[in-house]
């Protein structure tokens, strides 16, 4: 199982690079601001299996990365550039071909 | 700088830069380090002003912000938008264009090598940031219309 400070570390680097305050998590978790914090400062010991399913869902990544014992599955940044809101056919298409070309680059360099 | 010098930049800060002919109407894509530019676009300084964009990406934001309906998404893309501003058209640029005689959006942007659109898009962003006017040194830039003056401690 992996150490308690490193899935702290990886929750709160995670936390940190979506650009989410305290408030936001909570929003969108339920868990209470005060408790996430005391989360992340260490000062709850024990995380529940139930919380970590929640926060790991909320802060898009699997539970498995949480823990450490899994890579990031998905691509952890993407950004397109279009002019308007929706989306067509065409472009969902070259977005996932474009995905798929990234994580089968990562794949070669392991 | 050009299109090439920036693939140069973001080359040698370990970004793949590659030019795709996309099925949709998309213009470029940012993802874990790698950029792809629609090869469809027809001017290098289009392609430029996509790509700074999509480097703002690679510096200023992480997750996935495809879905821009999304407060949070639309809040970093205006991050690496506003970032690519500063990047790309910097206040001296400005004033300096302004000295050799640029009047209108049109001369400004041939001569900051930027879209007409890119340009719009930074003075206003401009505006927002510093309101009417801003101080640069010893100059003083009104944003609409574009005006430079000088200051004259005399």
């Amino acid at each position: 199982m992996g150490d308690m400070q490193d899935i702290i570390d990886r929750m709160k680097n995670r936390r940190l690079e979506l650009d989410m305050s305290y408030q936001d998590l909570s929003d969108k978790t339920g868990i209470s601001k005060s408790t996430l914090q005391r989360y992340e400062t260490g000062f709850i010991k024990n995380l529940g299996i139930d919380k970590l399913e929640i926060l790991a869902r909320a802060l898009g990544v699997s539970p498995g990365y949480l823990m450490g014992w899994e890579e990031k599955s998905e691509v952890s940044t993407i950004a397109a550039h279009h002019d308007g809101e929706e989306f067509t056919e065409e472009e969902l298409e070259d977005i996932e071909n474009f995905k798929k070309y990234v994580l089968s680059k990562r794949k070669n360099k392991e | 700088m050009t299109y090439d010098q920036l693939i140069q930049a973001a080359e040698d800060d370990d970004i793949e830069v590659m030019e795709v002919s996309f099925k949709g109407g998309l213009k470029g894509l940012y993802s874990d380090n790698v950029i792809s530019i629609n090869s469809k676009i027809q001017t290098s300084i289009e392609k430029k002003c996509i790509l700074i964009e999509e480097l703002g990406h690679h510096y200023k934001t992480a997750g996935n912000i495809i879905d821009l309906k999304n407060v949070c998404n639309r809040k970093q893309e205006l991050k690496a938008r506003n970032w690519s501003y500063e990047r790309l058209v910097p206040l001296k640029s400005l004033i300096k264009a302004s000295y050799n005689g640029c009047t209108d959006l049109y001369e400004l942007a041939e001569y900051l090598d930027v879209t007409e659109e890119f340009l719009k898009d930074t003075l206003n962003y401009y505006e927002s940031k510093f309101g009417l006017f801003t101080e640069v040194g010893d100059y003083c830039i009104y944003f609409s219309p574009l005006t430079v003056c000088k200051y004259n401690f005399e």
